[in-house]
């Protein structure tokens, strides 16, 4: 079991605030979606978990130790960053064998049978490897390390249609078999929103929302009709985004429908539909 | 297994081809002046090769930091082990060499005309001295080119600018305090040489090997400085 505690974090670089005291208290044992658009600090917020980066103010601890220096806590994460950090001129397999030596509890024999049925070549130098194939070789670091902690960021960077539908089947195969922390930062919204649990969304170096998927999306909804008649239907309403094409209006309201709003839209003879994640996440990050 | 022994066995494999194809151009250049010499075709004496050996230690440090840092953030390893793995790997392959070379000269010396450096500084022809001298001067070169490369690392464009600039500056400050002192710094220079490396005290080889180790073991300390809050850079 292992809980992180995110607290209090702000990040400066010169002039910028990548974060502004963070608190995001992070369960075990569940996938969580990282989304925040370019710059909002979803990278910075994953290099602070893992010590490779310091924060200006607050701290980051995992099961009551702080991450600092802490190679107890180090050894218990795994983050696939989305830059290389591996030495361009050593092979795949060789990387596997010292990542097994670091994190002693790596399945070797797993990361092969994942590099074969990704089309991944172990006797390939890591600087010879695609943006695609770099991806996967880390992500296959990443679900092969056994580690209680998983951190993603953009796992699938590079990676065509088939290669993505693989590695989200591998996820949620793997986190079935043993239940770890996974944490995936990603802009692929729609596609991750079937595999997360929990969106933790980041705007501005701010947390914005941490919530459960189902209960966002059970607590906001789409409402379509003519102009006139969706104006009217969100009144007093709170409504996060609108889209206008022609005298047809769709609002996303972020509140959960009760009798009332069932009646007035009747009334009114405005559709409702089921939000959807990138939707929300467009509207609330906008 | 801890994670110490872990960093000072990657650093070990790093080096490891680098000092393989090393020794195989140095064996290679021993072997053909060897048999240039036995056949009576040339008519040579040389020696110092432990200088090549440091020069390609200080060159071996400065290359021996990055790529390895940033395998060692990939793999969630602190600074602080990854400094005490680095500091121990480097003392060994200090060691490792300072002994083949030792041997060498050994080899040379009995089959051509050769000298070793520290019998051509010190005139001793001791092997232990040679060996004890030998591996503070390697020790020291390849934490000197470890630190400066980090140093590098950590610092901004302008700091870089500023620290590339500074020893020009020293070296300047110094030749002109040197000329309106008449001499005073070189002489200050040279007889503190002249002690630390101990050929004030008789030539002694043991003091000059003692120095190395304190500047090594300084040079050492100092490079936790510039690890302790570096970060993965491109």
């Amino acid at each position: 079991m292992k809980t992180i505690q995110i607290k209090g974090v702000s990040k400066v670089y010169g002039h910028t605030k990548a974060l502004d005291k963070v608190d995001i208290d992070i369960e075990s044992n569940r996938i969580y979606g990282l989304l925040g658009r370019n710059g909002a600090g979803k990278t910075t917020l994953l290099n602070l978990m893992t010590n490779r980066i310091f924060p200006t103010e607050g701290e980051v601890i995992i099961d009551g130790e702080r991450v600092y220096e802490n190679d107890k806590v180090l050894g218990n994460i795994f983050y696939m960053a989305e830059k290389n950090l591996y030495p361009e001129d050593e092979r795949v397999r060789n990387i596997y064998k010292w990542t097994k030596e670091f994190y002693p509890s790596f399945d070797m024999v797993y990361a092969e049978d994942l590099s074969e049925k990704f089309g991944l070549d172990l006797k390939k130098k890591v600087k010879s490897l695609s943006t695609g194939y770099a991806s996967i070789f880390k992500a296959i670091a990443a679900l092969a390390s056994n580690t209680d902690i998983v951190l993603f960021d953009e796992p699938v960077l590079g990676l065509d249609a088939n290669h993505r539908d693989m590695f989200y089947k591998e996820l949620i195969a793997n986190y079935s078999e043993r239940p770890k922390t996974m944490i995936i930062s990603t802009h692929l919204i729609e596609e991750v929103s079937s595999v997360i649990e929990e969106a933790i969304i980041i705007k501005e170096g701010k947390l914005i929302l941490k919530q459960s998927v189902e209960e966002l999306l059970s607590g906001a909804y789409v409402v379509s009709g003519e102009t006139s008649r969706v104006d009217k239907y969100i009144q007093g309403k709170k409504c996060i985004g609108i889209e206008v094409l022609g005298s047809f209006k769709s609002a996303t309201v972020f509140e959960a429908v009760n009798n009332k709003d069932k009646v007035l839209a009747e009334e009114l003879q405005v559709e409702f539909a089921k939000a959807e994640l990138q939707k929300v996440f467009i509207d609330l990050t906008n | 297994m801890n994670n110490t022994f872990k960093i000072f066995k990657y650093q070990v494999y790093d080096f490891t081809k680098a000092v393989i194809i090393f020794y195989s151009i140095v064996i290679s250049i021993s072997l053909a002046i060897t048999a240039f010499v036995s056949k009576g075709l040339v008519n040579v004496s040389f020696g110092g090769m432990e200088m090549v050996t440091a020069i390609f230690l200080f060159i071996a440090g400065l290359n021996c930091f990055k790529s390895n840092f940033k395998f060692m953030l990939a793999n969630n390893v602190s600074r602080r082990n990854f400094y005490f793995g680095n500091i121990i790997a480097l003392v060994s392959i200090s060691a490792f060499m300072a002994l083949l070379d030792s041997i060498l000269n050994i080899i040379l010396d009995f089959n051509i005309p050769y000298e070793g450096v520290v019998m051509q500084l010190y005139g001793s022809n001791s092997f232990f001295a040679g060996l004890l001298w030998c591996f503070g001067l390697y020790t020291l070169f390849l934490c000197l080119g470890w630190f400066i490369t980090m140093l590098y690392y950590s610092c901004n464009k302008l700091m870089k600018t500023v620290i590339s600039i500074v020893p020009v500056l020293l070296i300047a400050l110094f030749q002109y305090i040197d000329w309106i002192s008449r001499g005073l710094v070189n002489r200050a220079i040279v007889g503190f040489l002249d002690k630390a490396m101990g050929f004030a005290y008789n030539n002694n080889v043991y003091v000059g090997a003692l120095s190395l180790f304190i500047g090594a073991a300084a040079i050492a300390l100092i490079c936790f400085l510039p690890l302790h809050n570096a970060i993965a850079k491109d």
